[in-house]
């Protein structure tokens, strides 16, 4: 093998036991083969980064654990790149004369894939204007659904994938430090924003250096308000609007950084100006809420039992009319997956799991109050990833 | 409802009476096909019906719509508000969380009940249930109802390459933009700087202008693109650009650089795509004749676009123009394709894709030559397809005088 440059990133022989894992769960069910369209299921075990257009790219491996990827001809050289790959089939273009499906049943069968297929959707979804047929039809098989098992495999993170989203968060930081730094009343949200995100992103290019894969939409670190501002931030999901801040505005940051495709989520409740004594109440319930969900979550515990303790609390409280959602989500190369850490989710907590901590309270005089926390399941407990300071003095941007 | 007014009283974004003419159709395709209901998961299809737009999550969000003519959207709790104040519905359902004491799917399923889909009867729907994105897991609708489910994206897909007139005025300011973004990314690119300094700084500059032009009331309103103005190279710098769909790299730009620009804004949802092959210094011989043979080959395209005519038509004279000039070693992909509300869509100026061109439809032009030398050619402009041919709603210089930047 030729000699590469160190790196981060996620080693072809991670990848490779990746999809082992995926051929031995395959084996056991008795397929003859997977498909796989998801661009990031492609990524996760074929480590290819592509954007996603009408034209479909499909991972494929068979019983034998030969893989393959298909793709349309402007992404053959792409492909063509990764070591992994025992083969890349590819199609001229779509729609074209031929249909890509009828050329992709051809390598199927090449491969052997066809009485028997586990798919993670029964042929390439009607995506970006795509029209075909279903995968079970073209091929007279019997599709089974794999997305179960695939997001089972993928909650469980390995070392490498940790160390990617740790170093997500550190940038993260970077941005979010920046973002305080230059908030004050008078600026607007998209020009503070940009000039934290801006920063951090070349700080980050440049320290990482020219190895450097974002391979996903957000090709940086960034960090922002998504219009969470003053009363809007009572819309836990609101869209940037381009507010002015103003003294005495409650506001709710996100920040993060596209490491390799994985990702992290650092969010802060921040004020400018002293906070109100009826805001400051809130506040610091948030706080307790995320201090109670920390403490609760333990491997060998079910998921819904961190929900359960905070809403414990929600309860005792008396704080339900500010409730609005569950307390996190697990996080990884997307930026919400399961499990989550909601009163229906039975999932056993596991070391390796990564769980975003965000309890939060909204009330429309008195704005919006979450803090997220990326933390890491251990053996014992729970390691935090982000490393902003939570409390309120440090929150608190002068007017 | 998206609807704002300017002081002037210009309406910005798509107005109530628009949503509701769309859902008179889906209302019509409803009845035509027997269904008591349509049920739209897709984000980009739900904002097409109802103009609310949010973030895609884990947890299920759709736009209801039954065949008797009542709205709704279905979103958790966390959204509701937002729904109430964004969506142009008569009324918004809410549930508590995902998963929850009690799955959405269920829930949604007992709203839909009440409208009459059940055993013996129909759902147009683009998805069976909401697709397992982003860690959802849930059971498919005709499961939980007993219902027939009738695909629909066939149909929606056929409403959205058709632009209405407000539409097509979003995407003629969306190209103003776009012109706008490449003058500036244009501006920044010097030999030494990075791709990612001359980026940021570009799409900072429209950003900043478009905010200070539209006022506090501008949505981009769009998942893709990072969510706005995107002014960049992707990586198609020098060698990389015979790469169509590379991803960015913070290259350092360099003397005889082949790159391929590109600028996109979303003017609430709604972006045209605006390519240029770029040359930092003058080029050499091969660089100019692949350029030339572009920018032919674009001509070729503009020249074949007429309503009437099938989407294939456009691809065989581009196809001709290759084979005729013996320049098949590069041709990679087909012409282009439709562009609205997302980056890419139907139909498809490819041999394979006979839809008849309508005025109304919008499609990119962009026949390209790669050459693992020389790098990437590729111009892509978009065109208005008009009751008498088309028209460039692009309208950055195309020439390779315009197109060769200056060294310092």
């Amino acid at each position: 093998m030729a000699v590469v440059p160190a790196s981060i990133a996620i080693t072809e022989g991670e990848y490779r036991a990746r999809c082992e894992q995926l051929r031995e769960h395959c084996a056991a069910q008795g397929y003859d083969g997977v498909v796989i369209f998801n661009h990031q299921y492609i990524l996760y075990y074929s480590g290819f980064a592509f954007i996603p257009t009408e034209r479909p790219i499909a991972f494929a491996m068979n019983a034998a654990g030969e893989r393959a990827l298909f793709v349309p001809r402007l992404e053959v050289e792409h492909a063509q790149s990764l070591a992994l790959i025992d083969r890349v089939d590819h199609y001229h273009e779509y729609p074209d004369l031929t249909h890509p499906m009828d050329i992709f049943a051809d390598t199927l069968r090449d491969l052997g894939i066809t009485g028997r297929i586990g798919a993670d959707s029964d042929g390439y979804p009607w995506v970006m204007g795509y029209r075909g047929p279903p995968l079970s039809e073209l091929m007279g098989a019997e599709v089974q659904p794999i997305i179960a098992a695939i997001e089972d495999q993928m909650m469980i993170k390995s070392a490498a994938e940790v160390a990617l989203i740790a170093e997500s968060c550190k940038w993260g930081n970077l941005a979010h430090m920046l973002l305080q730094r230059y908030t004050r009343p008078g600026l607007s949200e998209t020009e503070v924003s940009q000039r934290a995100s801006d920063e951090a992103t070349r700080a980050m290019l440049d320290a990482i250096g020219p190895i450097y894969r974002a391979q996903s939409w957000s090709g940086g670190a960034s960090a922002g308000y998504r219009g969470q501002i003053g009363r809007n931030s009572a819309i836990p999901h609101a869209l940037a609007n381009n507010i002015i801040f103003q003294e005495g505005d409650v506001l709710v940051t996100g920040a993060g950084a596209a490491m390799w495709g994985y990702t992290s989520e650092l969010e802060r409740t921040m004020f400018i100006g002293a906070p109100t004594d009826g805001q400051k109440r809130l506040f610091d319930h948030m706080v307790a809420l995320q201090d109670t969900a920390f403490a609760a979550i333990e491997p060998g515990r079910p998921c819904a039992d961190v929900d359960l303790a905070v809403r414990a609390y929600y309860e005792k409280h008396d704080l339900w009319p500010h409730w609005k959602h569950h307390v996190g989500h697990a996080i990884g190369m997307r930026y919400h997956e399961g499990p989550f850490l909601d009163l229906g989710d039975p999932t056993l907590i596991q070391p390796g799991m990564l769980f975003t901590v965000e309890p939060g309270l909204y009330s429309d005089e008195l704005g919006g109050y979450r803090h997220s926390d990326t933390v890491l399941v251990t053996e014992d407990g729970i390691e935090f990833l982000t490393f902003y300071p939570r409390d309120i003095e440090s929150l608190t941007i002068p007017a | 409802m998206n609807e704002m007014e300017l002081s002037t009283g210009q309406p910005i974004g798509i107005p109530a009476a628009e949503y509701a003419a769309r859902q008179t159709q889906l209302r019509e395709e409803c009845r035509q096909r027997g269904a008591a209901a349509a049920c739209v998961f897709d984000p980009d299809y739900v904002k097409y019906y109802s103009g609310f737009y949010f973030s895609v999550t884990e947890r299920p969000m759709a736009f209801l719509l039954s065949a008797a003519g009542q709205t709704a959207l279905f979103v958790p709790r966390l959204e509701k508000e937002h729904a109430q104040a964004r969506g142009a519905v008569e009324r918004v359902w809410d549930y508590p969380e995902y998963p929850g004491e009690t799955h959405p799917m269920a829930q949604l399923a007992a709203a839909l009940r009440g409208w009459g889909v059940g055993e013996g009867s129909a759902l147009l729907a683009d998805e069976d249930g909401y697709p397992w994105v982003l860690g959802y897991r849930g059971p498919p609708l005709s499961q939980l109802l007993g219902c027939a489910v009738l695909p629909a994206r066939a149909f929606i897909e056929d409403c959205l390459m058709i632009k209405s007139p407000l539409e097509i005025e979003l995407l003629r300011q969306s190209a103003v933009w776009g012109n706008y973004g490449m003058a500036r990314l244009v501006a920044h690119t010097r030999p030494g700087q990075t791709e990612t300094r001359a980026q940021q700084a570009a799409e900072g500059e429209t950003w900043q202008a478009m905010l200070a032009a539209y006022g506090p009331h501008y949505q981009a309103h769009t998942p893709y693109f990072g969510g706005g103005a995107r002014c960049e190279y992707r990586g198609q710098i020098g060698r990389n650009s015979a790469i169509p769909h590379s991803l960015g790299n913070n290259i350092v730009f360099q003397r005889g650089d082949t790159l391929i620009g590109e600028s996109t804004v979303a003017v609430w949802g709604y972006s045209v795509e605006l390519e240029r092959t770029l040359f930092l210094g003058p080029p050499q011989p091969q660089q100019v004749f692949l350029f030339q043979h572009m920018l032919a080959l674009q001509e070729t395209a503009f020249a074949a676009i007429s309503p009437g005519r099938p989407c294939s038509a456009v691809d065989e004279a581009v196809r001709a123009y290759f084979r005729e000039n013996d320049l098949e070693q590069y041709r990679r992909h087909h012409v282009g394709h439709g562009i609205g509300l997302r980056y890419h869509e139907g139909p498809f100026l490819d041999v394979g894709d006979h839809t008849e061109l309508r005025p109304g439809m919008a499609l990119t032009v962009e026949p390209g030559l790669f050459d693992a030398q020389w790098g990437g050619f590729r111009h892509s402009d978009t065109a208005l397809v008009t009751e008498s041919g088309n028209e460039l709603l692009t309208h950055y210089p195309r020439d390779l005088a315009s197109c060769t930047l200056p060294l310092s």
